[in-house]
């Protein structure tokens, strides 16, 4: 009964990071807004007359009710209803990304100006654009820097930390003035992995929040000693604000969470999960909402989400009455129903988020891992997903094939020609040669054994069996259409050259509590191939570097991939100067798109519905929303 | 009578202590630990650390078990770290709803079976009997998933009569409030339990017609309509009485195909939910509660049996 993932609503299925590029560097190396559009979905164009007012609905994934709204969030509650459909409507993060399917930074929605480095890519100095509070304060330089402060007293409860990235990497912060802010690095960075991928982590938070009890008075921006400037007291404050938003029923009257900067306030958030949004008056930002307001609905299922998208109007707007879902979603396994939408009225908008997909081998299984660990083996597996195959048959269409870590799909600055290339296509006597010349006995609809062991090159490779089959066990998540297929296929195509794949579906949090890193000898290293049902998507980071996922004990590596020469041309990713960035992500997703450290799979899609008069509305790149943008037309069509 | 209860109660808080054991070491022997399952596989050994210290699951299981009875004891029914509220605020919020729904279904459709019952004993084997059981059969057999998506697509998607959703409303009074949005979920819930209470209604009536206290009655010149409220009613309700009592835990987890199709929040998706998402204290609140209302029910249906049948009582 669980319903079909829709990459658009959620996060917990990201494993990954958020992205963008296209950058332009000055002489002073100052990175500058722009990029090529990245279309990852067209959008409701804009035409018809603009009608102020109006209520938007929007569906939330089913069973995924926003519940914290504090940015500082641990990994419980990182979840794309938390994050993209609460947290950054009331408290905008310092940079702004993805903004119309576009994978770049868009400094025009940002509260920052376009960061500024020096000293060899060891200083960052950010001029901060005039927002303000709710409150009435002024969005500073001291309100990065509590946020900075409270991330590093508090890296254990944050969902987005990596040893060794921001915070640790922040020597120190300093206000140069009300609206600057400078960051000392501990060591030179490329300027687009550091902007995409730290300064993407940063949300600044008011002065009004630096406290450690209700009973205290909001302090002034301007005063000493405040909590978070001690490790002790950014703790306490930790513990107060965390406390605070376990209060889900007080939000909306809450005078912590009541002060906001991004386009939004929290009207109400109901014990069934119906958030109502209205304008912020205070907003600074250049698009200010001219919804009268903007409602999420909960949903128990996509198929209740998509009862009422055929039983309701599919048109809303200022006077509109009963059922209306704005902005929904298609669950995979109606698909087929597009022509019944579009009849009704629906503009149907395809959306790819920027990510790839793949499956996991665990290297480190004591069985299986040896297989694994040959590059001829993984080749002859790659050349049996048929992902073309699995996109028309499984995917309805909606889905983009991975090739490389850094995907062609959707269109971004930052893929090589390489990247829409398919280095092992479909071919099961590509995968059968591959396997006979390397030493194993191909037995179709059995059991394929290694007849040649030894390390020669016509031999199984190191540490493979004299007669060990090619059994391995694949878990995946049950409740996803598309994913089910697709296994079964690939079990069926593995057939062919005598590969075993039992299929093994289990519950999300089976997989995330069993697809784990280990080590050869632990019993956590049982599990062999690991399917997540859901893409990596470039978020909360958003450079395609691969330091997160495939880098020597990377906290994404669970499956123990390791390989001196990736680690270094990934860490070459993250700190070559800015000349030389493009060069080094072509260096990096040309060898691992060859190398093979898990098995590409095709990323899958959503198609997204939206009513027939709303406009502006266009999927971003990373999932967040902007009802701010949306605004509904007085003529359809 | 005083005895007879006392031991029954005594017997109950036996059953409920039996599954609040068996209920946390069945959570602590599957596989994967609840901190990974919440927090993901990216997390790392101090983010795993961390929400277990916090969380009190770095404590020995004997520890935490007394823990959780301690916490019982006040009403504490436990925290959803996924859900960020306590199991309590989800039951209580939740109830409401499940027992307007459940509720309501299971009044209509014993309203509804417990005469169709008694009609078609009377008229056994005859076309009124034929038609009402073929009904019946084709209720019952109809998964009510499917159910409720035909009454949607013909009701709701095809003549516009009623919502596609049940009410969205947050209180019992909210619910109540829109009637409409009622229909369809209540009417799912009902049909099928009509089809379930009206068979067992049927043989137990059939049964009870044959007996010769019935026969004398009728013999006695009393007219059909008081053998059958008077006699036939009251000795056939023993065994739909067993249904009804076992039927009060399933206010709390039967609604969950309704809850599910019909977009009503309920404990029995809650708990459903739960349990895909490895959410252990959600898991073990809700089975402890229907634990009880389940030995409650029990409990309440000997009472009856004891009622209706004093012969149960000096047993």
């Amino acid at each position: 009964m669980t319903s079909a993932v829709s990459a658009i609503n959620r996060l917990r299925g990201q494993r990954g990071r958020f992205s963008a590029l296209g950058l332009t560097i000055t002489a002073t190396v100052i990175l500058a807004a722009c990029s090529s559009p990245a279309g990852s979905g067209s959008g409701s164009p804009g035409v018809g007359t603009p009608v102020r007012g109006g209520v938007a609905y929007f569906a939330q994934q089913p069973l995924s009710p926003p519940n914290y709204i504090f940015p500082l969030v641990s990994g419980a509650y990182f979840t794309v209803a938390n994050v993209n459909n609460l947290q950054t409507l009331l408290y905008q993060p310092l940079y702004w990304y993805g903004d119309r399917g576009n994978t770049a930074v868009s400094y025009r929605l940002s509260i920052g100006n376009p960061p500024v480095y020096s000293d060899g890519g060891r200083v960052v100095t950010i001029a901060l654009k005039h927002y303000v509070w709710s409150d009435g304060e002024t969005v500073s330089a001291r309100d990065v820097g509590f946020w900075i402060n409270l991330v590093k007293a508090n890296k254990s409860n944050w969902a987005s930390y990596v040893p060794g990235g921001f915070p640790d990497n922040i020597v120190s912060w300093e206000a140069l003035g009300p609206a600057t802010v400078r960051l000392r690095l501990n060591a030179s960075y490329n300027p687009f992995w550091f902007t995409y991928n730290q300064l993407s982590q940063i949300t600044p938070l008011p002065i009004a929040w630096d406290r450690t009890s209700l009973a205290e008075p909001p302090p002034s921006p301007t005063a000493a000693n405040l909590p978070d400037t001690r490790t002790g007291g950014a703790k306490a404050v930790y513990r107060f604000l965390d406390g605070e938003a376990r209060k889900v029923a007080s939000y909306a009257s809450s005078p912590i969470w009541s002060v906001v900067s991004g386009p939004w306030k929290l009207a109400s958030l109901t014990g069934n999960g119906t958030a109502t949004f209205v304008p912020n008056p205070s907003y600074s930002g250049p698009e200010k909402p001219r919804l009268a307001k903007f409602v999420e609905l909960p949903f128990t299922s996509a198929a209740a989400e998509f009862s009422v998208l055929r039983a309701a109007s599919a048109s809303g707007g200022p006077g509109s009455s009963g059922q209306q879902i704005s902005v929904g979603y298609v669950p995979s396994n109606s698909l087929p129903q597009q022509p019944a939408l579009r009849a009704q009225g629906y503009q149907l908008v395809r959306y790819l988020p920027f990510g790839f997909n793949y499956l996991e081998p665990n290297f480190n299984n004591p069985k299986v891992g040896p297989i694994f660990r040959q590059l001829y083996f993984r080749q002859a597996f790659q050349h049996l997903i048929d992902q073309a195959g699995w996109i028309h048959a499984y995917y309805g269409g909606l889905g983009a094939p991975t090739y490389s870590p850094v995907p062609a799909s959707p269109a971004n600055p930052y893929a090589n020609a390489n990247a829409s290339v398919n280095p092992y296509p479909f071919s099961v006597p590509d995968a059968r040669s591959l396997l006979a010349s390397h030493g194993w006995k191909i037995v179709p609809d059995g059991h394929s054994t290694c007849a040649r062991p030894g390390t020669a090159a016509a031999q199984c490779g190191p540490g493979v069996k004299a007669g060990q089959p090619l059994d391995f066990t694949m878990m995946y998540p049950s409740g996803l259409p598309y994913v089910d297929g697709s296994m079964t296929d690939l079990q069926s195509v593995a057939k062919q050259v005598g590969i075993e794949i039992s299929l093994d579906q289990v519950t999300s949090a089976a997989i995330a509590a069993t697809i784990l890193s280990c080590a050869p000898s632990s019993p956590a290293c049982g599990w062999q191939l690991g399917n997540y049902g859901t893409a990596w998507i470039f978020a909360p980071d958003h450079y395609p570097s691969g330091e997160e996922i495939f880098q020597t004990g990377a906290l994404g590596n669970v499956n123990n991939y390791s390989d001196p020469a990736i680690d270094k041309l990934i860490i070459a990713t993250t700190r070559v100067p800015a000349s030389q960035a493009q060069a080094a992500l072509d260096a990096y997703a040309d060898a691992v798109r060859l190398q093979l450290p898990n098995f590409w799979q095709p990323s899958p899609g959503t198609l997204i519905t939206v009513a027939s008069n709303l406009r502006g509305f266009s999927p971003n790149a990373y999932g967040f929303i902007n009802p701010e943008q949306w605004y509904f037309a007085k003529s359809q069509g | 009578m005083t005895g007879y209860l006392v031991r029954r109660i005594v017997q109950a808080v036996i059953v409920v202590l039996g599954i609040t054991a068996v209920t946390f070491v069945l959570q602590h022997v599957i596989p994967g630990s609840l901190a990974r399952a919440i927090l993901g596989n990216r997390a790392s050994a101090a983010e795993v650390a961390a929400f277990n210290r916090a969380n009190g699951l770095d404590l020995p299981p004997v520890e935490q078990y007394l823990v959780f009875l301690g916490r019982l004891a006040r009403g504490d029914l436990g925290y959803s770290y996924r859900l960020n509220q306590s199991v309590d605020s989800l039951v209580i919020h939740q109830l409401p709803n499940d027992a307007i729904l459940v509720g309501t279904a299971l009044l209509l459709a014993l309203v509804i079976a417990v005469p169709l019952g008694i009609i078609q004993a009377v008229h056994r084997n005859r076309a009124l009997d034929h038609a009402a059981t073929s009904v019946t059969f084709a209720l019952y057999s109809m998964p009510s998933y499917w159910l409720a998506i035909l009454l949607i697509a013909g009701l709701s998607v095809g003549v516009h009569a009623f919502p596609a959703e049940g009410p969205q409303a947050s209180t019992a009074a909210g619910m109540l409030g829109n009637p409409r949005a009622l229909v369809l979920p209540v009417l799912t819930l009902t049909l099928v339990n009509v089809a379930l209470f009206s068979r067992y209604m049927r043989s137990a009536a059939i049964a009870t017609l044959a007996e010769d206290y019935v026969r004398v009655a009728r013999a006695k010149g009393l007219p059909d309509r008081l053998v059958l409220s008077r006699h036939v009613l009251r000795n056939s309700l023993i065994s739909v009485t067993t249904l009804v009592g076992l039927s009060l835990p399933a206010v709390l987890t039967s609604g969950l195909i309704a809850e599910y199709v019909f977009n009503v929040p309920g404990v029995g998706l809650t708990y459903y939910t739960a349990a895909v998402n490895a959410d252990y204290p959600v898991m073990l609140g809700i089975t402890v509660l229907v634990g009880i209302v389940t030995v409650l029910g029990n409990l309440l249906a000997d009472v009856a049996y004891a009622v209706l049948d004093p012969r149960v009582r000096y047993a």
